[in-house]
């Protein structure tokens, strides 16, 4: 991958390359990413801004520091290529890694500190990023798969704001959960 | 300047530092990214996460209540301004659902409820019975099931759906709910030709409705057998001379129906009675408890005295005085 090249070519299949129109991305921390308008309207807030012609010289993202901005841009990048060869789907996730040939990279890009992986989420959540947003929490999900409740406090840090009496309730009403 | 790799950020940044061990991130989330996180955990897992910490609990109650209706989007597929030819659009709309539920299923999500719109005039309708049920067989832990669809759904069988508490059917010509043994409301509103339900699914219903469907005698001698818990019937019967409806427990019963017929009712816990039709019925009704009547008759011209004699006889079965309205 060229690494320090200044002109960008996100994908290497030229047939959708008719738009090589760029977009500036600025990070809470003041610093600017420069991307083709493709790859930036992965997300569904950027692509609005830019839709309503608001975006003219910068688009600025108060809240997203630039450490998790480049890891973002990184994600639609990669999977705006890999869209650019199969027909857009509506779900860009799946559990089935036989489908989705970016499983093992996804797999990679959320092995993260805990910190990273909550502002990641954050990011897609304001950025309106499905696919990235879908990733981290899944992997979310993964971290509490098959723990026991204080298992789960501990990995997370929760604090636990139940008494015995209700806790033994709540108990009760999922009792099929516990069995 | 553009970054193309990611780079390790030092500690300098202007960023509310959070202490790397001690904090709860997690459970600051919004709600909606809690319970999309609970979205991926298996039934079990999410529920135990009721007793990790009381706003897991909020969000874990407030997902369960989420239920799937792709009327949103539905319209998104349908009216969209491309020509394709509507199956194509319909083709397109169910690979949506489909994967959808694949996932779901695989993740083992419990859907509730589902609602699925289907509103399509001149679609080819040769496999929607079909396609329903494959999709309803991805829901092991239905509870509530709503169906209305235009009329050409002919043959619609459920099997083994064994928390499916509400069902209701429009306009699907069969119907056949096997092993169902929690349903307790049904109802089969529009033209039915015939439900078809058995016995373990059928003993616990309590409500039931059905719509303009060829009902036989023979399926209301059965009622008393067939439906033992029930406790409130509503019917609309397009050809039935002769009703009969003997049941121990009914305590509702409300008749829609045209033409004469011969009503004869005995169910000792009556307590409400309806009926709305353009004659007047031959009634006889044999039931203690019954204290609430309606009826809706409508008029045809012109009135003779055999017709007055007839509603004498008929408001003769009810107690209490009744208003008469035109």
């Amino acid at each position: 991958m060229a690494s320090s090249s200044t002109s960008v070519v996100v994908s290497n299949k030229e047939k959708e390359n008719k738009n090589t129109k760029k977009v500036t991305l600025k990070s809470s921390d003041g610093e600017s990413f420069e991307v083709d308008e493709s790859v930036a309207m992965e997300s569904q807030t950027i692509k609005h801004i830019i839709e309503d012609g608001c975006a003219n010289n910068e688009i600025p993202l108060p809240n997203v520091t630039s450490g998790i901005l480049s890891r973002v841009i990184e994600y639609c990048k990669k999977h705006k290529e890999a869209a650019g060869e199969s027909e857009p789907s509506v779900t860009s996730y799946t559990s089935n890694s036989t489908t989705n040939p970016l499983t093992e990279w996804d797999t990679e890009f959320v092995k993260v500190d805990q910190n990273t992986l909550f502002d990641l989420i954050l990011a897609a959540n304001y950025l309106d990023i499905k696919g990235l947003l879908d990733l981290t929490c899944k992997t979310v999900a993964d971290m509490m798969k098959g723990k026991t409740p204080q298992e789960i406090r501990e990995t997370f840090h929760i604090k636990n704001d139940y008494t015995p009496e209700e806790e033994a309730e709540v108990r009760k009403e999922n009792q099929w959960a516990f069995e | 300047m553009e970054k193309m790799m990611v780079l390790q950020k030092t500690p300098k940044r202007q960023k509310i530092e959070l202490s790397v061990d001690a904090k709860d991130w997690i459970s600051e989330l919004p709600e909606s990214i809690k319970q999309r996180i609970l979205f991926f955990l298996p039934p079990k897992d999410a529920a135990r996460t009721t007793i990790v910490s009381k706003m897991w609990q909020q969000a874990w109650k407030s997902l369960r209540s989420v239920h799937f209706d792709f009327q949103n989007i539905h319209g998104s597929f349908f009216e969209s301004q491309d020509s394709e030819p509507e199956d194509v659009k319909l083709e397109k709309f169910m690979n949506f659902v489909d994967k959808t539920l694949q996932i779901l299923h695989e993740e083992m999500v419990i859907i509730q409820k589902f609602i699925l719109p289907m509103s399509l005039t001149d679609a080819k309708h040769t496999s929607y019975g079909k396609i329903i049920q494959e999709i309803v067989c991805r829901c092991p832990m239905l509870e509530e099931l709503e169906i209305s669809c235009c009329s050409r759904v002919d043959y619609l069988q459920l099997l083994n759906l064994p928390k499916l508490k509400k069902a209701e059917f429009d306009s699907c010509l069969t119907i056949k709910i096997n092993e169902a043994p929690n349903l307790q409301i049904l109802s089969g509103t529009g033209i039915v030709r015939s439900l078809l339900l058995d016995m373990s699914t059928s003993e616990n219903v309590k409500k039931l409705k059905i719509g303009y469907v060829g009902i036989s005698r023979h399926y209301l001698e059965e009622l008393n057998s067939r439906f033992p818990l029930l406790e409130t019937l509503q019917m609309q019967p397009s050809n039935l001379p002769e009703i009969k409806i003997s049941h121990h427990r009914l305590e509702k019963f409300k008749l829609f129906i045209n033409g004469d017929t011969i009503l004869q009712i005995d169910c000792k816990n009556l307590s409400s009675y309806a009926y709305l039709g353009s004659h007047i019925p031959s009634l006889s009704i044999n039931s203690s408890r019954l204290q609430k009547s309606q009826n809706l008759i409508s008029i045809h011209y012109p009135l003779d005295t055999s017709w007055f004699l007839k509603l004498r006889q008929y408001l003769g079965n009810f107690k209490q005085t009744v208003v008469l309205e035109d």
